[in-house]
């Protein structure tokens, strides 16, 4: 190997919310699940990991930085990591490893392999804050594991790295749609993640993270895991017997595109797990009043939905509404669900919310063509049940007015 | 039989509340359940359902006053309680029934039997309050089954009867433990209620029922274990996997007068019960957060105390049954009346029921805690114990009704 002062890698790496859970090893050194998971990558440009990772010769000890703040590498997860990562470095044969340093130092001079035996400077940060509830160590340990395999070298299946630092890191190794398969071998080997689908399969897709105000001190999902794996009955018979059907079928709602089944799965998988922790012992409480106050409002809009959508296709006839105006109606519940929710806890300004001033014509459009047809007090009974009664009643008095 | 212008019976039956619990039936008719269930039926001194059943040739069709209002007969349990213990009356054999009236007519010239054929005016109440969430279905149906079963002279296994009415009235027939057999037979006749222990057999057990506040209009039971039923994968397994070894343990704690083992088996299953309701869809939310706050208080409690020393149990409603022992009664209600302390305004009603001291909570007991006194939270405390089965009053001042079957005494 050339002689080098060191070598600095940096990379990114997305979060990612489970839809079909994890909840429960069967393993704890080496992470393995008792059942397979599912889950979306998030995009980057609103939550992700960075890592820059630095090897050098010179460097006597590893050392870590988190969000600026010097942390001691001996966590035990994290040094299950850097083993790993290294152990699969130093097993590459040497002549692989000469051929590549040759094609990728003419890439870019700096960016060369490093020997798994130096040691290395690692600093991550998210750029979404800490403390808000946002689960970070699926994106930073996936980000640590890519990062160090770039940095000495290891290709191929790369899943298994991250998975040794945080179960649920090893999915955030693919962006897209993402299976954690659960794996039968005891070493871990098929304990890996795979993508079912790219980004770009599904664009329409949307996620709204709603961060609930909270005082109470979650229990770790690590602790609360092995309090269930310990105490609830329920939890191997959903291991076991009912998780491969679900992930059969999110899977295959997803590569048809079925937003309501696949939804439908999601909603009953949450409920499943949060099920768990309340028959585990002593129970786990992770959802408040308000969680559950957003539950009650996604179900009484999808109620809404499929009523108003059942009167416009029998008033379709009567009132010449356009397909077009039908279809976008169902397409485009983005908007819908932002008004909704904003007029329920959050009503700012329109300026403030991030899409701009053009939702507001776009809502306006859409209220038009959900109103029209019905009779103005379907629409206000069902708000007035799920939201505070005074604001959509204002907007759609204001709307009328205009001369609809 | 003898000519009567009518016949007048009046009973009281006890509320219950369930351990093991009873969530989704089998058979929605005939009210036969997933799963066999256990409860303690708790005293009458506390809770009770008063029931006066007037029969008479004279009246020309069946009505009810519930809590002193006029309600319709037509409801459709109503109907098959009726039914069934007219059918059951209209079974016996003629001689069985004039010998049994020679024995009761010379007891109490009153306490004649009446024949299934005359109508009957019932009326029925409650020595607490409804809307309190408290559920008066079992204890109502129950009392309704045991009064007219005393009318009528049905003898023997009467709990078939109640069970018509609401599923969990049948355990209300007896006192102390009762189980609900689950049963295997389609027409539910091996559907009944057995006594396991009485109230006598564990007379240090105390139940505290904290009424909670709570604005959520909830969903009921019939319909919330209906809903579980068609779409909760969990329950099922549950049912037929869980329940039968769970009331074998419960029952063994009893039998043993092992309160940890008992209120640990409580607390897991209270709380497998709200778990199948997370886990069915859409999902059903009976537990508030000061539900959950008494909850944490419990395990607070017990950690403390390095044993369990108390439990807790919630069915289809934020309402908590705490359960322990004679033992740590006055130290558990201090805590809770520390934690949880009422407004000021209604002091004096706050803690009801047995006389029971309240012991404050140590300093170092407060701080082990580690939450903050929420006041408002509850509505108030009610304090009890096991107590005993249906029973017959023979005070004539505690009819409800008229012998010509009205309102009034």
């Amino acid at each position: 190997m050339a002689e080098t002062s060191s070598v600095r890698i940096t990379c990114t790496a997305p979060v990612n919310i489970a839809i079909i859970k994890y909840w429960g090893k069967r393993d704890e050194e080496l992470i393995l699940p008792l059942n397979s998971s599912l889950s979306i990558s998030l995009h980057q440009d609103q939550l992700k990991s960075t890592t820059t990772a630095v090897a050098s010769p010179a460097f006597s000890e590893d050392k870590l930085w988190l969000n600026g703040q010097e942390k001691s590498v001996q966590e035990s997860r994290l040094q299950a990591l850097l083993h790993e990562v290294r152990r699969r470095a130093a097993k590459r044969p040497l002549e692989d490893v000469q051929r590549e340093e040759e094609v990728v130092e003419s890439v870019n001079s700096e960016h060369r392999l490093a020997p798994p035996s130096w040691h290395v400077h690692i600093s991550s940060k998210n750029n979404f804050p800490t403390g808000a509830g946002l689960a970070s160590s699926a994106s930073g340990y996936a980000c640590l594991a890519f990062t160090l395999a770039q940095l000495f070298g290891v290709r191929g299946e790369l899943s298994g790295i991250a998975r040794r630092g945080s179960g649920s890191a090893c999915r955030s190794m693919y962006g897209g749609v993402v299976r954690w398969t659960h794996g039968e071998q005891a070493d871990g080997a098929d304990s890996i993640a795979v993508q079912v689908i790219p980004e770009s399969y599904w664009p329409e897709l949307r996620v709204f993270i709603l961060v609930v105000s909270d005082l109470q001190k979650a229990v770790s999902s690590s602790e609360g895991m092995r309090r269930s794996v310990a105490t609830s009955r329920l939890l191997q018979h959903r291991a076991t017997v009912l998780v491969p059907e679900l992930l059969r079928k999110a899977e295959a709602a997803v590569k048809a595109h079925d937003f309501p089944a696949f939804s439908q799965l999601a909603m009953c998988d949450s409920n499943q797990l949060h099920a768990i922790c309340l028959d585990t012992h002593p129970p786990i409480f992770y959802l408040n009043d308000t969680s559950r106050q957003i539950m009650r409002l996604v179900h009484a809009y999808n109620q809404a939905c499929a009523e108003i959508r059942q009167i416009l296709q029998y008033s379709s006839c009567e009132h010449h509404i356009s397909r077009d105006m039908l279809h976008s109606h169902s397409r485009d519940s983005t908007f819908d669900v932002l008004f909704l929710l904003s007029q329920q806890w959050w009503r700012p300004s329109i300026s403030d919310m991030r899409s701009g001033p053009s939702l507001w014509t776009h809502l306006e459009l859409l209220i038009q063509s959900v109103i029209l047809p019905c009779s103005p007090n379907y629409l206000l009974m069902e708000c007035k049940a799920n939201s505070n009664p005074g604001l959509l009643t204002s907007f759609i008095h204001s709307h009328r007015q205009r001369g609809s």
